[in-house]
């Protein structure tokens, strides 16, 4: 009876017991590192969108407030609670959040109101900021600019109907950061010796939207002046407040 | 004649040793819980975009705002897919909860997600809202 030796076949076995060892456990920790990294990714660029979002609200919240009268200093004060508020939330890291607000001309603590009376009128705000994002071994930095800008334009025009008569046509274009914005308000006024009035339906006015940020109003009133002014007065869908005035063209 | 049969005997041994660690690694992979973390991360996802879509032309800090609970709620059951429970708790800047009424389909499954997203009303006096959204797929 002849005796094998199994010693051989004994170590190769546990050699490659081991290795499987080692071989599962690198493919656990690497499936589940992967799975990990990826879903901190994702709930970074995401946190970060949402920040920048709410920064977005926090300068036309303000700005709508400052174009109805609230002081200029709101911007400032709003967006220091709200890097506050940032900056107190950990659920993916601890949030840095510091803003500067633009002081060059035409903006004053970051506030351009400019309600003239060449037919143009502007409501705006402007803001930097940067968002530093800090957890275990990562630091991500993100600077954006908040740029808010509603603009009131207006045209007018008026003839004579016979005496001190007249019918006056004014148009208005409303924009939002350059594109056709809806008004959530609109109201014309005209000057009649220093008193400024609304239009009704006395005056037989009428108002056509476009549905495209244009809006046409006409109206019929008695005007002695040959200067006749008109005042527009908006308010966009976002509460932002503008208006303009000018002086109609004979036509 | 004798062969010596040693090293196909060999062969057969590593061949048998390289089936058995693709097996268990085809096993462990199998084993792994990235299935989970998958859901995981898609609930987390899924929330973040939910509450993002709704927030972003203000809407959702003006039902805040408005304490409009029952359109929150229908809002975010619009958004989400059917299968999948949700919670949402609100809460103000002092981190006070401040919906008196409950936000929810009934949060019901094994793994549960929360989601918190930072809202800033849009309206012309700011309000913070931290907004907690748990979602869970229902079995």
């Amino acid at each position: 009876m002849s005796r094998r030796n199994n010693s051989g076949q004994a170590l190769l076995l546990g050699v490659l017991l081991i290795a499987l060892l080692l071989l599962s456990v690198e493919l656990y920790v690497y499936e589940v590192g992967k799975a990990i990294d990826t879903a901190n990714s994702n709930s970074f660029s995401d946190s970060i969108f949402a920040v920048r979002l709410g920064s977005r609200h926090v300068v036309i919240g303000s700005l709508a407030n400052i174009s109805q009268g609230g002081a200029n200093q709101n911007l400032e004060l709003n967006l220091e609670s709200w890097s506050s508020f940032v900056g107190k939330q950990y659920q993916f890291g601890k949030h840095i959040l510091n803003f500067t607000v633009r002081e060059a001309s035409p903006y004053s603590s970051g506030i351009w109101i400019s309600w003239g009376t060449n037919g143009s009128g502007v409501s705006g705000a402007y803001a930097n900021f940067t968002l530093k994002l800090l957890d275990r071994g990562i630091e991500i930095n993100q600077t954006y600019a908040i740029n808010v800008t509603t603009t009131l334009s207006i045209q007018g025009s008026y003839s004579v109907i016979g005496g001190n008569t007249k019918q006056v046509n004014v148009t208005s274009n409303l924009l939002n950061e350059g594109a056709p914005a809806l008004a959530k308000n609109l109201t014309v006024y005209y000057n009649n010796s220093s008193d400024w009035i609304v239009p009704g339906s006395q005056n037989n006015y009428t108002i056509i939207d476009y549905g495209n940020g244009t809006y046409f109003m006409s109206f019929i009133a008695d005007i002695p002046s040959e200067n006749v002014e008109v005042s527009v007065h908006v308010s966009d869908l976002r509460d932002i407040t503008v208006q303009a005035n000018v002086t109609c063209t004979e036509t | 004649m004798v062969f010596n049969k040693k090293g196909q005997i060999r062969m057969l041994e590593a061949f048998l040793a390289v089936l058995v660690i693709l097996s268990t690694s085809v096993f462990s992979i199998t084993l792994s819980p990235t299935t989970n973390s998958d859901n995981e991360k898609l609930l987390a996802t899924l929330g973040m975009q939910v509450l993002m879509e709704l927030d972003n032309n203000g809407t959702l800090g003006n039902f805040i705002d408005e304490r409009n609970w029952t359109a929150v709620r229908a809002s975010i059951e619009i958004l989400l897919p059917t299968g999948v429970s949700y919670n949402v708790t609100v809460y103000d800047d002092t981190m006070n909860q401040i919906n008196d009424s409950i936000i929810s389909n009934g949060l019901k499954g094994q793994k549960i997600v929360s989601v918190e997203y930072l809202c800033a009303s849009q309206s012309s006096e700011v309000h913070f809202y931290l907004v907690r959204l748990q979602l869970a797929f229902v079995r």
